[in-house]
């Protein structure tokens, strides 16, 4: 009795079991089904005030994940058959079934005697025991709730969320980053490789470039990765000042070389930096030595003396050791010269002119690769700033105001063609995007005298562009003395930045160093008829606005504007422009 | 014990409120609670004011049963030896004197102890040790008390002028305290119609001591299960002050009611399930034992003696709080 008793009582509890189980699967699902909908709700609302990356999709899984998660922490967890008696119980039982369950093992006679009565009473009253467990009734109300959320969910899902554009620019910032990042590492690559520069000059290249990706890692911003990317840019113009200024003692000895009788064909070979002509301009020189009487010669050794002395003196003002030591080799060569020693002295002269042009063509490379790399740098900084300044703002306007970049000076290498290193900006149409300029080759009218920097024109690009090139472009003239469109060949790097016209949203403009500012601002001067006068420009001493900055369209526009309308004012905007100005500034109102 | 016996337990409980009936008008639930004391083997302690039938009730009870009956009125001037007995002179025919003990009216199987409260605090604990060690000491000689012993003690709660109270260690020797009620307009009616005239009504005797002796093996031997043993536990740990009490209980309670409460409580509700025909207890018996089981345990402080708050008010706060927490 005492075992078929037991067996009925858990077939008798079976049903009762087996519906409770039923009801905490539901539940648990319904529940967390629910719990998911209101992770997905608040999801899908604060992904309307902050930008969240795939919140659509993750609000979409979050349901079923949270489901997941309930069928999974439902493992292992059955009521038990103690709950099932209970259940029972309240039906009117009075313990009956929980005390028959907790007394089963028990043979006593008050035990069976129990059990019985449990027995037939759960017997009689087992329908209405499995009936009062009911399911529908426990799961309904989270069940319409959850219904409700995620119609709100759905809803929430097809309307368009603000915030997608957000997420649009931060992608572009990223894809924009790491590009720039990119465009660093190749670039650091291509100096590495770069077989004419000196280990010294990869090496501070090389830390440059690594400083720049460094920042840009460690940016938190888009403001801040343009300030990376303009600081590097500051250290590369200083390290190019310095790489430049050694340059300038032998600059110093082509001019020197050009004041002494016979010695033009030697100025003008080193200036080609061809050692062929440099070769047949000593065997000329040797031939009009040749001619010379002893004092001519003494006084030629006297003049090449004081040659020696003022490119020793810059030498060390510079601390060129190259150019130390040419100016030793010249120092011999005018002694030798002094001594009547012609043939000594033509070696000494010969080895120290070498010096000097291998010297040079060092020079001239380490500048086109500190160009490059300033090309790099702002390449990467427009891409940037395009980034963050919001990929939708992209005005289709057909006329942009290109900015050429500070075009790196490089030594002038030929003087018969009338070449001058200037930027060539590509103000592009619809001018949101910018563009660099390449390094090109560009035929520019340029005013300076020699070692100084003047300003190149820059080009605007054809067509129906109208992009108002400010000249950043420098160059040196080869020629010395002032001059108009003698430069040499050079190789530049520009970049246009360029606000277009038309219809668009204007959050985040990259505002140029040195492009505005009070009395001591960037003065451009034109003459003449409209397009055709010379063109002169002066860069701004200090800036109300940070270098580089990226700041908001319209407080950028209303800066320049207001710039405008003063020098309108003041007039010193010739009559010819300043319809032009009067225009471009309405056609880029925000 | 077979279920027939069960069953005949049943029978005699019944028989037993029958015959009482027949004496007793009305007062359902005291005659209801003094079953419980009894088929409990406890003591129970009867409050109401006079008249209300209490010392009837435990005469009819006494006579019900086929028990010896001793009724010992408390007054302040009651010796302790007025109860237990003393040893006396005995002079035998040969004129021998020796001392012979002498039994007092503790030596019955019902004694009332009517107005307990009105006796001095050591001869209440004469009485006391009698009813919690089941032996009188006198003499030099320690002597059973008959079995089954029971002791029905009654107070009146409204003349306190000269009384002595019990003290709490006192009190909870009484397995329970039934408060006897002010019968209702009908049974008032039907109280004078009975006492009116004619002869008084005799009860018959339904039960005999081995019976009841019987009847108290089977309640003991009823089963209680572990949430419901739970329960009576909770409920006697809510009686007392602390974080987790009821605000009542920690603005009224000055102590709670001692483990003889639960225990109380658990044989109080196995008796109830008996009666009831269950083998098992049930939350509800241990619901309705709780009143009469508790409330001479849980001892209020002054604030609710100025309030008027009575531990039966206690008590049935805690009942609620805990039947909703389960």
């Amino acid at each position: 009795m005492s075992a078929q008793g037991k067996d009925e009582l858990q077939k008798l509890l079976l049903p009762i079991h087996r519906r409770l189980i039923r009801k905490q699967r539901m539940r648990q699902l319904v529940w967390s089904a629910l719990w998911g909908t209101v992770a997905s709700l608040v999801l899908l609302v604060l992904a309307r005030l902050l930008p969240i990356p795939f919140s659509r999709w993750i609000a979409l899984v979050l349901p079923i994940f949270a489901m997941l998660a309930g069928a999974l922490a439902l493992i292992g967890k059955k009521p038990t058959w103690l709950e099932a008696a209970q259940t029972a119980d309240r039906q009117g039982l009075q313990e009956r079934a929980v005390t028959a369950w907790e007394n089963r093992a028990s043979t006593a006679a008050v035990a069976l005697m129990q059990r019985e009565d449990a027995l037939r009473h759960l017997r009689r009253q087992l329908p209405q025991i499995v009936e009062s467990v009911r399911i529908w009734k426990e799961v309904k109300r989270p069940l319409l709730l959850t219904g409700g959320l995620a119609l709100a969910v759905a809803v929430l899902l097809l309307v368009p969320n603000p915030q997608d554009d957000k997420l649009a620019q931060m992608a572009q910032e990223g894809k924009a980053l790491e590009e720039a990042t990119q465009k660093l590492e190749q670039t650091r690559q291509e100096v590495v490789a770069d077989s004419r520069l000196s280990e010294e000059q990869k090496k501070q290249l090389q830390e440059l470039l690594e400083q720049a990706k460094k920042a840009l890692a460690e940016a938190d911003d888009p403001l801040e990765r343009l300030n990376a990317i303009r600081a590097a840019q500051i250290q590369l113009e200083k390290w190019q000042e310095a790489e430049q200024a050694k340059w300038t003692p032998f600059a110093r000895l082509q001019q020197d070389l050009r004041q002494l009788p016979g010695m033009q064909g030697l100025a003008t070979a080193l200036q080609q930096g061809e050692r062929e002509a440099l070769t047949a301009a000593l065997q000329q020189m040797a031939r009009t030595l040749e001619e010379l009487t002893e004092e001519e010669r003494k006084q030629l050794a006297e003049e090449l003396k004081k040659v020696e002395e003022q490119l020793r003196s810059q030498a060390e003002a510079v601390r060129s050791q190259e150019a130390v030591r040419t100016a030793g080799l010249l120092a011999a060569a005018a002694e030798q010269l002094a001594q009547g020693q012609l043939s000594p002295a033509l070696s000494s002269l010969e080895q120290s002119l070498l010096q000097a042009l291998e010297a040079e063509k060092r020079q001239r490379q380490a500048l086109l690769a500190a160009a490059h790399v300033s090309a790099s740098l702002l390449q990467s900084q427009m891409a940037l700033a395009t980034a963050g300044s919001g990929g939708a703002s992209q005005p289709a306007g057909s006329a942009g105001t290109g900015q050429p970049a500070p075009v790196l000076p490089v030594p002038p290498t030929g003087g018969a063609a009338g070449q001058q290193p200037a930027g060539n900006p590509a103000a592009n149409a619809g001018g949101g995007n910018i563009q660099q300029g390449g390094a090109n080759s560009g035929s520019a009218s340029a005013n300076g005298s020699a070692g100084e920097e003047n300003s190149g024109s820059a080009s605007t690009n054809g067509g129906a562009s109208q992009g108002n090139g400010a000249g950043g472009s420098t160059g040196r003239n080869g020629n010395g003395g002032r001059s108009a469109g003698a430069g040499g060949v050079g190789t530049a790097s520009g970049a246009g930045s360029g606000a277009g016209l038309g219809a668009g949203r204007h959050e985040l403009v990259t505002v140029p160093s040195q492009r505005m500012g009070d009395g001591n601002g960037p003065v451009d001067t034109v003459g003449g008829p409209l397009g055709a006068g010379p063109f002169q420009s002066r860069p701004s001493a200090n800036s109300p606005i940070s270098s580089g900055a990226a700041l908001p369209y319209e407080e950028v526009y209303a800066e320049y504007e207001q710039f405008a309308r003063e020098s309108l004012s003041k007039g010193t905007i010739p009559a010819d422009y300043q319809e032009t100005v009067k225009k471009y500034f309405e056609g880029i109102e925000p | 014990m077979s279920q027939q016996a069960w069953i005949d337990s049943r029978q005699l409980a019944e028989r037993v409120r029958e015959e009482i009936a027949k004496v007793l008008v009305g007062q359902k639930e005291v005659v209801e609670q003094l079953l419980w004391a009894v088929f409990a083997g406890g003591h129970a302690l009867l409050e109401g004011v006079p008249g209300l039938g209490k010392t009837l009730l435990v005469r009819t009870l006494a006579q019900v049963f086929e028990l010896s009956f001793q009724r010992i009125q408390f007054t302040p001037d009651l010796m302790p030896t007025d109860i237990t007995g003393t040893n006396i002179l005995h002079v035998d025919e040969t004129g021998r004197q020796t001392f012979q003990f002498q039994q007092g009216p503790i030596f019955a199987h019902v004694v009332l102890a009517d107005e307990i409260n009105r006796a001095t605090p050591k001869t209440q604990s004469a009485l006391l040790e009698a009813m919690q060690e089941r032996t009188v000491s006198a003499g030099g000689a320690t002597r059973p008390l008959p079995e089954p012993f029971f002791v029905l003690a009654t107070q009146n709660p409204l003349e306190q002028e000269g009384t002595y109270p019990l003290p709490e260690a006192q009190m909870d020797r009484f397995l329970l305290k039934i408060d006897v009620p002010f019968p209702s307009e009908a049974e008032l009616k039907e109280i004078v119609l009975r006492t009116g005239g004619g002869s008084p009504v005799q009860v018959e005797k339904v039960a005999s001591g081995r019976e009841i002796a019987a009847l108290q093996q089977a309640a003991r031997e009823v089963l209680v299960a572990d949430a419901v043993l739970d329960y009576a536990v909770k409920l006697l740990l809510a009686t007392h002050p602390g974080e987790q009490a009821i605000p009542a209980v920690n603005q009224y309670v000055r102590s709670g009611a001692g483990p003889r409460g639960v225990q109380a409580m658990v044989a109080l509700a196995k008796v109830r399930a008996l009666l009831a025909g269950r083998f098992n207890v049930a939350f509800e018996d241990v619901e309705a034992v709780a009143l009469p089981a508790l409330r001479h345990r849980i001892f209020l402080n002054f604030e609710a003696e100025a309030n008027g708050i009575r531990s039966d008010q206690i008590v049935r706060a805690i009942l609620e709080n805990v039947r909703s927490g389960q």
